[in-house]
């Protein structure tokens, strides 16, 4: 037993305390815990606001979303109908997928992430609170503004997908396609930032003694989701990039006479764009396997199965990317692997829904509220649409149903089923635990109602119309072709399911008033601590978890949480904290300080949001002047950061005492940055596969006719430059360690930025001048955007080299309060080790082909 | 002297062994038929016979893992905790399972899908979809 499960076993046994705490202590907790007013509101970082905001934006992108949807649905309901010209429907359906995938799905889940972990955690917030009012500002501004060129005739056309040559310069000359690429773009950047926040705070901020056998379920799953989004998203940001520096600067990477393939969008699309359905599916199904239990009154049956299938889930589905694209004369032996793969998924997914059958047949009679009509409308309508997804998962059946409207009905199944009903079972569920009402059960249930029927009225038509012959993405058809009935149908049923949301949307609007003290409480009888008593500051005191439902197993719980008799009652240092646990077991390690209100991430967010959105109207001026205020904005944000041990340890409570700072891999910094470099590492290495696949189409060509490489002496000089970069970086981490000067510490420190600046300038300019040109050839293309991915890192530590520069000669970096320096050294081994790998990439591989 | 026990990210590999163990498969396999279709046009019996050399491979070491936890054979996991373990061992367990039957059909097509396989037309007749591409 190490020292700390010792101290935390030893303080286990004085808990719970039931002595009086002192009458100040709450009113300090209050205090610094108390959330911004008026017009300082946005500054607020409480993860109860952030996330309930968060839900809301994402619920009206969704009615947005819809309304499209509706005016989709009325120019199909007849034939021949003039309701919508071509353009303006080619609009419609691509913003429809567009904003329900990224601006409702994936942020719904997530802002429901940010909105129940702490809590169900027993933590007083994330560890990043700014991180998720980051993500939530930059998706706010940068999604309205995005959803107004509908408005304009400006809305991309090309599908959500977006594939090239249709969307690339020659077949779309507008700004169309930019808004997709450079507002869904930024989009996923704001992803990540969350991504980040919710796997360091399910694996760091978990109640004492809640070791990941007690996680529940819901927290499970959003690791797991967050794990997904790091590796999905990565392909179709660097999807992005290609597409977009095509468009810009011609280079020509799905251009088949130029040595490109637009196959190869379709890989990266698709490589993000399949495992996003179970992205948005696996939180869904952590809801589920946290109402069910509840609403049953039993246990989850194989809770250690239902863990088993969500990380499953997760694997298999980065293995289906190809049955998208089984129609596009992929060699019969690889779409065999991924037909495989298709199959193989399935079977964690049924292990999921036999648990949620099984622990319903083996609780009590299941209650009729309306968390559990929703509960069991998913579990009939996502069965339904897995059995489609079998079907379509078979590549001879595939060939026959593509692109017809019995994909859209097998989709919107999947998509309807496994997540909209989840989200609005989980709404119903939770809201009472950020309101003063709950919902209406009276209402809630013709909400139900009106959207089950609407759902099965508009899809399931469409799988006749779909076996009928009627392809997707046509404005219009004839009559008497056998669609018309069909049609008419999925319209009235598509208004059926608008009459449903637009009666929740009134109950809300009647209903919903967001409170913490005063909420309307656990009014279904949940076990897990988000229904313990709280405040702004969540729990009152932080206890130890003994299982999974620690609420049904102690009923006192919830009046000894109240009464401030477990873990840090109060705010000891006066600023806002929560305590930092091991990732497995879940023994206190420190006392985190968290960061409070501020307008810095605000001005951050809503720059970055308007330096992408200027790029994408081709205003290079404000573009670059947004850019400079938020990445100023950011830097004055981290400034703030950092405080170092400036506190005593502090007594937690039962005579443990937990320091204020931690160094090292324990530290939740140094996590969140080793989940950054994952996701620049997977953008690198989607991009060696798009190098590797372009060699692949066309392997005469790689390299084109004439092309020089550099020589071995420029490899070696670049490794070399890059290992002194390296070894000088050692020496002023050194010369830190050991409290040497400012000046000692300095000189290496920035020595060692020059070399890497030498290193990748260096290599580029050797590869220009070997006469080379990203325009000419796909293979240019590719070895410029290599060290274009290896400039982007570089910029990026240089940035972090002088904010740490300006922390030392302020004395606000020192040999112990240096977390900055660690996090900028973690960052700048890897882009060493990035460059490395690229230019012995790049520079051996056609030396090997050829 | 006690063993140290296993880091944090070597207990999750041991959880995670079985998806892991597929998902290098998957990118095996996948690139085999690929660089073999690049150099000589087909995935001939070099190719083959290498996918399935991995995928025995793959199938064995799943179900040594996977045997392993479930029989309660933890590596160096230091402090006993029944239910954490109790939860890698069975969770471990199932996910070699899925992982192995998994890497079986992955490992399938090899075998069963010819290296010329019929034509739509000699099948259906009418219109063939587009013919196979380099990749």
């Amino acid at each position: 037993m190490t020292e700390e499960e010792a101290a935390f076993h030893a303080a286990a046994k004085n808990l719970p305390d039931p002595r009086p705490r002192p009458e100040e202590e709450l009113k300090i907790l209050e205090e610094v815990w108390r959330q911004p007013t008026g017009w300082r509101l946005p500054t607020a970082v409480n993860n109860n606001i952030v996330g309930s905001a968060y839900v809301g934006a994402a619920l009206l992108f969704f009615v947005l979303a819809g309304c499209l949807a509706l005016l989709m649905r009325s120019q199909l309901a007849t034939p021949m109908a003039e309701i919508v010209g071509q353009e303006t429907y080619n609009q419609l359906f691509t913003m429809h997928g567009t904003v329900m995938m990224f601006l409702f799905a994936v942020p719904a889940v997530e802002a429901m992430g940010v909105l129940l972990l702490p809590q169900m955690l027993a933590a007083r917030d994330l560890p990043f609170p700014r991180l998720s009012a980051f993500a939530f500002w930059a998706y706010l501004v940068g999604g309205l503004v995005f959803f107004t060129t509908i408005f304009f005739g400006a809305s991309p056309d090309g599908g959500w997908f977006m594939y090239p040559p249709l969307t690339s310069y020659v077949y779309s000359p507008g700004s169309n396609a930019d808004w997709w690429l450079l507002g869904i773009g930024f989009i996923e950047i704001s992803a990540i930032a969350g991504a980040i926040e919710i796997v360091v705070g399910v694996l760091k901020t978990r109640s004492p003694g809640m070791s990941l056998d007690k996680l529940p379920l819901f927290g499970w799953a959003m690791l797991v989701f967050a794990g997904m989004i790091i590796v999905g998203f990565p392909a179709i940001i660097l999807g992005t990039i290609l597409l977009e520096l095509e468009r810009a600067f011609h280079w020509p990477f799905f251009v088949a006479e130029k040595g490109g393939d637009p196959l190869l969008w379709q890989h990266l699309f698709w490589f993000f764009g399949h495992p996003e359905v179970y992205i948005i599916f696996i939180p869904a199904a952590g809801f589920m396997s946290m109402i069910v239990p509840v609403v049953a009154r039993a246990r989850l049956v194989g809770y250690r199965l239902v863990v088993a299938a969500l990380v499953a889930t997760g694997f298999i589905s980065f293995g289906l990317w190809v049955h998208h694209m089984f129609t596009t004369g992929l060699p019969p032996i690889s779409t065999g692997f991924f037909s495989a793969a298709s199959m193989a998924v399935s079977i964690p997914a049924g292990i999921q829904v036999f648990a949620w059958i099984a622990t319903i047949m083996a609780g009590e009679r299941a209650r009729w509220n309306v968390p559990t009509l929703f509960t069991v409308g998913f579990l009939i309508i996502f069965t339904m649409g897995g059995l489609t997804g079998v079907m379509v998962a078979m590549v001879p059946f595939d060939w026959q149903a593509h692109d017809t409207y019995f994909v859209v009905a097998h989709l919107h199944y999947v998509l309807i089923g496994g997540m909209v009903f989840p989200l609005f079972a989980a709404i119903y569920y939770w809201v009472p635990m950020v309101s003063r009402f709950a919902l209406s059960e009276r209402l809630g249930k013709w909400v139900f109602w009106l959207m089950f029927t609407g759902m099965h009225l508009t899809f399931l038509p469409m799988h006749w119309t779909g076996f009928a012959g009627m392809p997707r993405r046509v404005y219009t058809y004839l009559p008497n072709m056998g669609f018309d009935g069909f049609n008419l149908l999925s319209s009235i049923g598509a208004f059926t399911i608008g009459a449903g949301v637009a009666l929740f949307v009134f109950d809300m609007a009647r209903k919903f008033r967001m409170t913490q003290e005063e909420n309307a409480g656990n009014v279904y009888g949940g076990g897990t601590l988000e229904w313990l008593p709280n405040g702004s500051y969540a729990a009152r005191s932080i206890p130890i978890v003994k299982s999974r439902e620690p609420l049904w197993d102690n009923p006192e719980l919830g009046d000894q949480v109240e009464q401030g008799q477990w873990f840090l009652p109060g705010a000891p240092t006066h600023r806002r904290e929560t305590i930092v646990t091991s990732p497995l077991k879940a023994i206190p390690q420190y006392l985190v300080i968290i960061p409070g209100p501020s307008w810095w991430h605000v001005i951050a967010a809503a720059f970055t949001a308007a330096l992408f959105l200027s790029l994408t109207v081709k205003l290079t001026l404000p573009a670059a002047l947004f850019g400079v205020i938020a990445i100023g904005a950011m830097l004055r944000w981290a400034w703030e950061l950092d405080k170092g041990p400036d506190h005593e340890p502090v007594d937690v409570g039962g005579g443990l005492k937990l320091p204020v700072y931690m160094l090292g891999n324990r530290s939740h910094a140094i996590w969140a940055v080793w989940v950054l470099i994952v996701v620049i590492g997977m953008i690198f290495a989607c991009m060696v596969f798009s190098y590797l696949y372009l060699w692949s189409v066309q392997p005469d060509r790689w390299p084109p006719a004439g092309t020089t490489l550099p020589s071995p002496l420029h490899t070696g000089t670049t490794l070399l430059l890059l290992a002194a970069s390296g070894g000088l970086l050692t020496v002023a981490d050194w010369m830190l360690t050991r409290a040497r000067g400012k000046a000692i510490v300095l000189t290496p420190f920035l020595g060692a930025l020059m070399f890497l600046i030498l290193a990748i300038a260096g290599d580029i300019w050797q590869w220009s001048a070997t006469g080379l040109r990203p325009g000419e050839s796909s293979y240019g293309a590719s070895v410029f955007t290599l060290g274009f991915l290896n400039s982007l890192n570089l910029f990026t530590v240089a940035l972090m080299v002088l904010f740490v520069t300006a922390r030392l000669l302020v004395g606000r970096t020192d040999p112990v309060r240096r977390l900055s320096f660690d996090t900028t050294r973690l960052l700048w081994l890897y882009t060493i080790g990035q460059t490395a790998v690229s230019v012995v990439f790049a520079h051996g591989f056609p030396r090997l082909v050829s | 002297m006690a063993r140290r026990s296993l880091p944090t990210l070597a207990k999750w590999a041991v959880l995670l062994g079985g998806p892991l163990i597929w998902s290098a498969h998957l990118g095996f396999v996948y690139a085999v038929a690929t660089v073999a279709i690049t150099l000589t046009g087909e995935a001939g019996l070099v190719s083959r016979v290498l996918i399935g050399l991995a995928t025995l491979v793959c199938l064995a070491a799943t179900a040594w893992i996977g045997w392993s936890l479930w029989a309660g054979r933890l590596p160096r996991w230091e402090t006993p905790q029944r239910d954490l373990i109790g939860l890698w061992r069975k969770a471990g367990a199932l996910l070699c399972l899925l992982s192995f039957l998994a890497v079986l059909w992955q490992g399938l097509p090899a075998i069963l899908i010819p290296q010329q396989p019929a034509s739509h037309d000699d099948l259906f007749g009418g219109t063939a979809p587009p013919g196979p591409r380099s990749r």
